[in-house]
């Protein structure tokens, strides 16, 4: 039955590409154009079984592996994910001041159906009250969502765009510095995706008023003010399920997200060259991201007795969204002489929330201030003789926490550290043609972790993108919030096909 | 000694057009020669600047080309003497030309108001020791070809670099199509132009500088919509006055929902996947004038492109038709006349990364303009070949003319046997082709902060 099902949703794929492989795509109708693409996904794990799916706790005999735990079956599945992702950008401009963007994406996720691996799970939850200010619905395999709906007003030097928008901060790329105005989608990936795309399709576009206004000098040209504001339409960071692939909560756990609506996210930056330089200072408020879990009990069956562990959870715990402040600034500098641009990026918040735990149980939140610097360079280097210049770039990136440490926790119950400090590196070697292009990422911690994705990323032709990856894991650090071996799970191949029109 | 013989296809070495002038008498005040342009300014013609001979192709060859002609391969050694190199082998390789009569008036392929600002701000454009250009005050130029009579390389390539699109601004719609050596279609991207003049403005306030950008040249936008994960990606280029530096160069990539400033120095390398022209070859010569090296290698009546081939814009067009028709053809066909004079520029690059050894560049010193290139790899074998084709366009240059542009673009890597041909619309979608508007300006387009509100995801 399962392979059935999984036949036929391939035939259509299949059928869909078919009908439309002779055309060069995009749609205009009346003032909109129609734009996107359809992509087929699989992600295999090929070294370790997820164990968060499998870690219960017992009063009786303390932590222990029950198998299958959250899973229908123990032991490593076949699949992480394999779905089908069907993104439509429509673009409408009424005329010089007016236009509007949506941007509907359906999911069809069939991993359950192709792995029996796994119990039946919903693949995009949105586990909150006032989740439908995501404009999201349909079944457990199945989704619907209005991504994102913005009208843009245009009109001399005022932008103002209205709607569920990204907002994108910052000059670090992949790192979530001041590039954290939107919450991420971790549902089905944990943005293990491609490391090229960033967070594009797990930033979480919210309800937003941005508005711009270029402020007209001689001084310091596209000096522009911006305002934002959420008006407490609020989404917390979407985890995985429990039971699912890609689950980062143990099975003796249970969170109950408390997210209070009504509390907005309100910011603003000034940007602007200053030639050679151009700049950024930052300002937001809001409900922090991720809950900070406080312990609300435990529930004694669960427990005693651990053979159930979704109905049962061992330990409930409450969710919280402090309201944080985050104030910082970027600057990039066009080193020419080096051919090369340099980046800085850096972020404090005074009020930073921890849980504070008695007896390894979190009972309270407390502030502590945190203060996070990024320093990156970009530079183009011809390093084989023959081949296009390959594109570099390195990261540097340090999070220092303030104040006493000594029983915090942070948003993943991991102990905290005065200084993290995180290398990441990406190459890019175009070939063919820029056709084909291998791709590395690398990220080191300095604590003993790493996350690698080579790949190779090919396009063929207008329509059809191949991509082909590898993450990978590693170290011995296993802290949640840390990119080790906690993740390694993940470690494995992911494909994707792509059509895009 | 041996006689000299304009048959030799040398007759610059005994000829040139100063003697011509200095014959008939023709001189303008203060005893300044007068150039081509200005000749024309008072009611002469270019016919009154050169011999007859080169002016008929039918005569130039003795009869053995005439207008009408259809050139192909089994032909093209009747004209391999007054045509680039990379055309030759072009034709060789089934391209088709059909040839037409010398065209001689100016405004064919320059703008009216441009021309006029040439004659009227001549002899007012100076070189400094570096070989920047400047006016004689020691500002930047003021618009117009600083040199309508180049002397040498250095001046041709300035007269043509200083604003090679020649209007204060100009938007344009391009489709690009990726032609393989089977003549199959295997891409086709599609893209809005923009160029913003910040100094040398004649026609939109302010002129001629934009106070706040007089450090700069121009302000390029690139903005793509094909394919679809090109879709809505804009780079900006900011080319300095200072002909020595590189520009700036800023994205707004749609997956990162934000703009980045990035290196500047891939320049030679394709622009995207099956893409023949590097940043280097856009216009031409894209890079700045000073990062190069230039010398002047000839001269000589050559084979141009005629401004009949108009491309879209040729309303009912064939595929059979010589005008560069809309159609995603290896070798579009076009239409091509005798030249009465053509400057061979020879440039080096002196840039990081370059592996061209020599780009020869054919300057038109009617329209003060170059349409072809011919380019050499580091092993001195001839690898690409470039063809720009102005032509009228029929839209208002808002300045009491029609505006003559880009018609067509042909990028040929003939090693590969693989083409980028570009063909340029009145109109795709919501936009338009316009020139010297007053809408384009760069605050509201050729930003950062431009780029981000206009983002199209």
């Amino acid at each position: 039955m399962r392979r059935g099902k999984f036949l036929s949703s391939m035939l259509l794929i299949f059928f869909a590409v078919a009908i439309r492989s002779t055309a060069w795509g995009q749609f205009n109708v009346g003032p909109f154009e129609i734009t996107g693409f359809y992509q087929y996904t699989v992600d295999t794990p090929t070294e370790h079984a997820n164990p968060n799916n499998f870690a219960c706790l017992s009063f009786i005999v303390g932590p222990f592996k029950c198998s299958p735990g959250l899973q229908k079956r123990g032991g490593k599945p076949d699949f992480l994910l394999m779905r089908q992702l069907l993104d439509v950008n429509i673009f409408g401009k009424f005329n010089e001041n007016w236009s509007a963007t949506f941007e509907p994406r359906l999911f069809f996720d069939m991993t359950k159906i192709a792995d029996n691996h796994f119990r039946q799970y919903e693949s995009l939850p949105t586990p909150f009250a006032g989740s439908g200010w995501m404009l999201r619905g349909g079944g457990n395999d199945f989704k619907a969502e209005m991504w994102q709906a913005y009208t843009d007003y245009r009109s001399g030097n005022w932008w103002v765009r209205l709607g569920k928008q990204q907002i994108a901060w910052g000059e670090a790329l992949g790192l979530r510095v001041l590039d954290t105005i939107n919450p991420l989608e971790l549902s089905q990936n944990l943005s293990t995706d491609r490391i090229f795309e960033e967070f594009d399709r797990v930033r979480i576009p919210q309800w937003f008023a941005r508005a711009d206004y270029t402020i007209p000098n001689e001084t310091i040209p596209d000096l522009t003010a911006e305002f934002i504001l959420n008006p407490g339409l609020v989404v917390p960071t979407l985890l995985p399920p429990q039971g699912s692939p890609f689950n980062v909560v143990p099975a003796f756990l249970k969170v109950r997200n408390r997210v209070n609506q009504g509390e907005p996210t309100v910011g603003g930056r000034i940007t602007g060259s200053l030639e050679p330089v151009q700049f950024s200072l930052n300002f937001v408020t809001k409900p922090n991201d991720d809950a900070l879990g406080l312990s609300q009990g435990v529930n004694l069956p669960g427990c005693l007795f651990p053979v159930l562990p979704p109905a049962t959870p061992c330990i409930i715990l409450k969710g919280e969204h402090p309201r944080i402040y985050i104030v910082g600034g970027s600057a990039n500098y066009n080193w020419t002489w080096a051919g090369a641009v340099l980046r800085a990026e850096t972020t404090i918040t005074p009020n930073g929330p921890f849980a504070s735990n008695t007896a390894g149980t979190p009972v309270k939140i407390v502030d502590r201030s945190v203060w996070k610097t990024v320093l990156a360079v970009d530079r183009p280097t011809y390093l084989i003789p023959g081949l296009d210049s390959m594109t570099i770039g390195f990261q540097f990136f340090e999070t220092y926490t303030g104040g006493k440490k000594a029983g915090l926790t942070d948003a993943t119950g991991a102990k905290v550290d005065s200084n993290v400090h995180i290398f990441t590196v990406f190459f890019q070697q175009p070939l063919l043609e820029k056709r084909v292009s291998l791709e590395f990422f690398g990220l080191f911690d300095t604590d003993d972790a790493h996350w690698l994705q080579p790949g190779v990323h090919w396009e063929v032709g207008n329509n059809v993108r191949l991509d082909l990856f590898y993450n990978k894991f590693g170290g011995a650090e296993k802290r949640g919030s840390r990119f080790g071996s906690n993740l390694n799970f993940v470690n494995g191949p992911f494909f994707r096909f792509t059509y895009g029109f | 000694m041996k006689e000299r013989n304009y048959k030799e296809l040398s007759y610059f070495d005994y000829w040139t057009r100063r003697d011509f002038l200095k014959k008939t008498g023709v001189f303008m005040g203060a005893g300044l020669l007068q150039p081509v342009l200005s000749l024309i300014d008072a009611g002469k013609t270019v016919e009154a600047a050169y011999p007859e001979e080169v002016q008929s192709i039918e005569k130039y060859t003795k009869g053995k080309v005439k207008p009408g002609m259809i050139i192909t391969k089994e032909n093209v050694e009747l004209i391999k003497d007054i045509a680039t190199e990379g055309l030759v082998v072009e034709l060789q390789r089934g391209a088709q030309i059909k040839i037409a009569e010398t065209t001689t008036r100016p405004e064919a392929k320059q703008p009216k108001f441009w021309l006029d600002a040439t004659l009227r701000h001549n002899g007012q454009a100076v070189l400094d020791k570096s070989g920047q250009l400047w006016h004689k005050s020691g500002g930047p130029w003021i618009g117009g070809a600083p040199f309508p009579e180049p002397k040498s390389a250095l001046e041709a390539i300035w007269s043509y670099k200083f604003s090679p699109r020649r209007y204060d601004n100009v938007r344009v719609i391009s489709t690009t199509s990726h032609i393989d050596t089977n003549g199959v279609l295997v891409r086709k991207d599609e893209a809005i132009f923009m160029q913003i003049q910040t100094v040398g403005r004649l026609v939109v306030d302010p002129k001629p500088v934009v106070s706040q950008y007089k450090d700069e040249l121009h302000r390029v936008l690139l903005s793509l919509h094909k394919p679809f994960d090109s879709y809505g990606l804009a780079v900006l280029t900011t080319v300095h006055y200072d002909a020595s530096r590189l520009p700036d160069t800023d994205l707004y990539i749609p997956t990162l929902r934000r703009t980045r400033r990035v290196p500047s120095s891939q320049r030679f390398e394709p622009t995207g996947p099956y893409a023949v022209h590097y940043t280097s070859d856009f216009d031409i010569q894209n890079d700045p004038v000073l990062t190069w090296s230039w010398n002047l290698a000839g001269r000589k009546p050559m084979l141009g492109p005629s401004p009949s081939n108009v491309g879209t814009r040729a309303k009912g067009a064939k595929r059979e038709d010589f005008v560069f028709p809309p159609f995603p053809d290896k070798f579009p066909r076009t239409t091509w006349e005798l030249r009465p004079e053509m400057l061979l520029l020879d440039g080096v690059p002196h840039l990081p990364g370059a592996n061209y050894s020599k780009k020869r560049v054919y300057f038109d010193p009617i329209y003060l303009i170059t349409e072809q290139a011919d380019i050499w790899d580091m092993g001195g074998k001839l690898w690409k070949y470039l063809l720009f084709i102005w032509g009228d366009t029929g839209v208002s240059d808002n300045a009491g003319g029609t505006a003559p542009d880009l018609t067509g673009i042909v990028f040929a890597d003939l090693q590969r046997d693989f083409h980028s041909n570009v063909d340029f619309y009145n109109r795709i979608g919501d936009y338009t082709f316009l020139v010297n508007s007053p809408e384009l300006n760069t605050e509201d387009w050729a930003t950062p902060s431009a780029m981000l509100r206009r983002a199209r995801k």
